[in-house]
């Protein structure tokens, strides 16, 4: 008989985009109580400053009406705008948050699981000439959205700039490059060093654009920078970055990040939503690099992992978890420092100068690293015992030797 | 509610991944496979790792997903088996499984499709010359000889030059190839840091249209292959490939577009990065069940943003929608066992 304990089937998201939205929806449709946190001031993120989404019929902004209407039609999910997460306590099942809200009381929510859903920053790479007629997408997308779009006779897209760009900004470049060209007739063309149409569809909104006469150039090998390019607007595709705050919230949430910065260590066996933390989850841009269509998918799956996690009031604690031996720990705090996952804590039920460590057994992935760590010897892996080892590899050598 | 049957259509990482998800939530899941082992495509993927660090590829997501569904007391696995025949009575499905020459007959609420893909014939491009130039190996050759002898032996002689050409049998309008699969870049750029770690001397050529770098960290990858001094990428794919039998070599000529200039280069070994095509069972299904295909054979969803097809009941998972890695795979048959369960 395994073990069991209770959950709260509260869930805290964090992020009022598009990710964190689509997550509330489902979850608030399954009759968790949600809390959905926004840094701004209203929900929407990035899609809503957005003209036009490929893949999306209606207008970025009417889709997102649509799905805020939605969420706000459930009467168990409570939204908080001007929100902040500063203090997360606790375990998976049971997590304890502080928010920090503007103009308002800090409040205390108890939760089961966190939906990670913070998106993306931008940022406009550094050119040597200042000039009004170089702008960046947010720019583009805005003039188009006003209409203020003067007659032009030729736009430029530069795009793989510093570094090679996003799929998402690649994806946009396509787009923005076929809506000129279609709207305003003028000459348009892109210089990139690869064209990225690893997407559903994408291939398609590659051909139209060249059926419709945009021009597209390989500049593999060329310095953009020594150039000279006569046109009316020069069009950079930004820089993909981790959203502001995305290192304090890490360090809040104790989840690891990949290498560029963003969200979810990059190893497959976290893949796709899962993080270093049992009960914290990825939704959305903030750990992957895709169009809409993508987000949508990975925001429901996330959803539907903190649902599973949560569904029956109840997890069921692994059979293979650390334990410690109580008589030999010292506390000398080395598994607390080394545990990945933050499933160690120190024991405080016990009185003065007796406190040992303690594994927290539902948050425990049964890696093994405290057990090989402990100097003392004091923690070992159900099913992995140090004598049940020796007598494995014991056997082994003998059978070598003979 | 009362008790609930599923068709999972397809035992590869996709049709595991979705079985495995509607069977923990106590439905019955019929599984059916026409090769006599689980696990499709991915088992005979090798581990990417170089310089043992983990590329990410997900070919060791596999085993974990057999060993669960062979224990699992709501999977009923039937291997060797075919699809003779199904009929839709109101919202069941009646199926005919044929296994052998066995029948069995289920009755089931929803049906998934999972019948994956299947690689590019690289017959087809018969200019590449594989399968008449010894010298010449597809991404899936090397992968199965890297996962059955754990290195690379295929080759009398150590390799001193390779080639890859990525984008063969994808994103060519020739062949009704429209659509980039996804995954070749990715895999194909593993490969060649794994045989530049098994061979230090070797030169590697890549020949390719974009180098699709999206992923997680690719870039990251992509940039430490382009740094790397024994590695050059050209931006062209080559017209054709000759065997030079007297060097050993396959001469590949192409044209260096930044010069205007045709060229001829010599490898020992020759890759061609073979892409995702649909299934050669998709037609069989698609005539079972009446669903509908997009222009280059995929099953297509009704909308964007779900698995749900034009058939009520029917849900799509893997890369039977369109070209897909593992993770994404995994990710998709996830969504497509959260829809069944939404619908039933």
């Amino acid at each position: 008989m395994s073990k069991q304990i209770r959950v709260n089937r509260d869930i805290l998201i964090i992020g009022g985009g598009i990710a964190g939205i689509t997550a509330a929806v489902y979850l608030g449709k399954q009759g968790h109580k949600v809390t959905l946190i926004e840094r701004e001031e209203k929900l929407g993120g990035r899609l809503d400053n957005l003209f036009s989404v490929y893949g999306l019929d209606i207008s970025p902004k009417d889709f997102m009406w649509e799905q805020i209407s939605k969420l706000k039609a459930f009467s168990n999910v409570d939204i908080f705008t001007c929100a902040e997460l500063v203090e997360t306590e606790r375990y998976v099942g049971n997590f304890k948050s502080k928010l920090k809200i503007k103009n308002s009381k800090p409040v205390e929510v108890k939760h089961g699981a966190i939906i990670v859903a913070t998106g993306i920053d931008v940022s406009t790479p550094k050119m040597d000439c200042n000039s009004q007629g170089i702008i960046n997408h947010t720019h583009l997308e805005d003039y188009i959205a006003d209409s203020k779009i003067r007659r032009l006779s030729k736009v430029v897209f530069l795009c793989d700039f510093d570094s090679e760009d996003f799929q998402v900004m690649a994806l946009s470049t396509l787009k923005n490059a076929l809506l000129l060209r279609e709207k305003l007739s003028c000459e348009v063309s892109v210089l990139s060093r690869n064209i990225k149409v690893a997407g559903k569809k994408f291939e398609q909104l590659y051909t139209t654009a060249r059926e419709k006469g945009v021009v597209f150039s390989a500049v593999e090998g060329i310095d953009v920078r020594s150039l000279q390019l006569i046109c009316d607007w020069l069009i950079i595709g930004e820089n993909i970055l981790p959203s502001q705050g995305t290192e304090e919230l890490s360090g809040i949430l104790g989840v690891e990040r990949d290498k560029q910065g963003f969200f979810q260590n990059n190893n497959v066996h976290f893949m796709p939503n899962l993080s270093n933390r049992k009960g914290i989850f990825f939704a959305g841009a903030c750990h992957i690099d895709a169009g809409l269509n993508d987000i949508l998918d990975d925001s429901l799956t996330a959803a539907y992992a903190a649902h599973n996690l949560l569904a029956n009031d109840i997890i069921e604690i692994a059979e293979k978890t650390a334990e410690v031996d109580e008589e030999k720990c010292a506390l000398c705090l080395t598994c607390l420092r080394s545990c990945p996952h933050k499933a160690i804590d120190i024991d405080f039920s016990r009185e003065a100068g007796k406190k040992t460590a303690k594994i927290i057994e539902e948050a425990c992935f049964g890696c093994g690293i405290c057990t090989s760590l402990c100097p003392s010897r004091a923690i070992q892996l159900s099913g992995y015992e140090d004598e049940k080892i020796v007598e494995l590899v014991g056997g082994f050598l003998d059978e070598i030797h003979s | 509610m009362k008790h609930k049957n599923v068709l999972v259509i397809g035992a590869g990482i996709a049709g595991l991944t979705s079985a495995l998800e509607i069977a923990d939530r106590g439905i019955t899941v019929h599984l059916v496979e026409k090769n006599s082992s689980i696990g499709g495509h991915v088992q005979r993927f090798c581990c990417k790792a170089v310089d043992d660090v983990c590329t990410k590829c997900g070919a060791c997501l596999l085993k974990d997903r057999i060993d669960r569904i062979k224990s699992h007391p709501n999977v009923k696995i039937y291997p060797d088996s075919y699809i003779s025949d199904i009929s839709k009575s109101k919202s069941k499905f009646s199926i005919q499984i044929k296994q052998n020459n066995k029948h069995t007959s289920v009755d089931v609420n929803a049906v998934i499709v999972a019948t994956g893909f299947t690689p590019f014939d690289a017959k087809m491009k018969g200019r590449f010359g594989y399968g008449r130039i010894p010298y010449v190996f597809t991404g899936l050759d090397i992968e199965e000889h890297f996962k059955e002898k754990g290195e690379f032996r295929l080759l009398d002689d150590v390799p001193k030059r390779a080639a890859f050409i990525q984008c063969v049998g994808s994103r060519d309008e020739h062949l009704n190839k429209g659509y980039c699969s996804r995954v070749c870049c990715r895999y194909a750029l593993r490969l060649v840091m794994m045989l530049r770690e098994a061979f230090p001397e070797i030169k590697v050529d890549i020949f390719y249209m974009d180098i699709q770098s999206s992923g997680k960290e690719f870039n990251m990858l992509y940039d430490q292959c382009k740094n790397d001094s024994g590695i050059e990428f050209i931006k062209s794919i080559p017209t054709r490939a000759q065997e030079i039998p007297e060097i050993k070599s396959v001469r590949v000529l192409y044209e260096d577009v930044t010069k205007a200039k045709l060229v001829e280069r010599d490898y020992n070994l020759l890759v061609l990065s073979i892409g995702i095509m649909p299934s050669e069972d998709s037609k069989m299904i698609e005539g079972l069940l009446g669903l509908n295909t997009d222009e280059f054979g995929f099953f297509e969803p009704v909308d964007n943003f779900s698995t749900r097809t034009n058939v009520q009941g029917v849900f799509l998972s893997g890369t039977c929608e369109g070209p897909k890695s593992i993770s994404e795979s995994i990710q998709h048959a996830e969504k497509a066992g959260l829809d069944v369960m939404g619908y039933l």
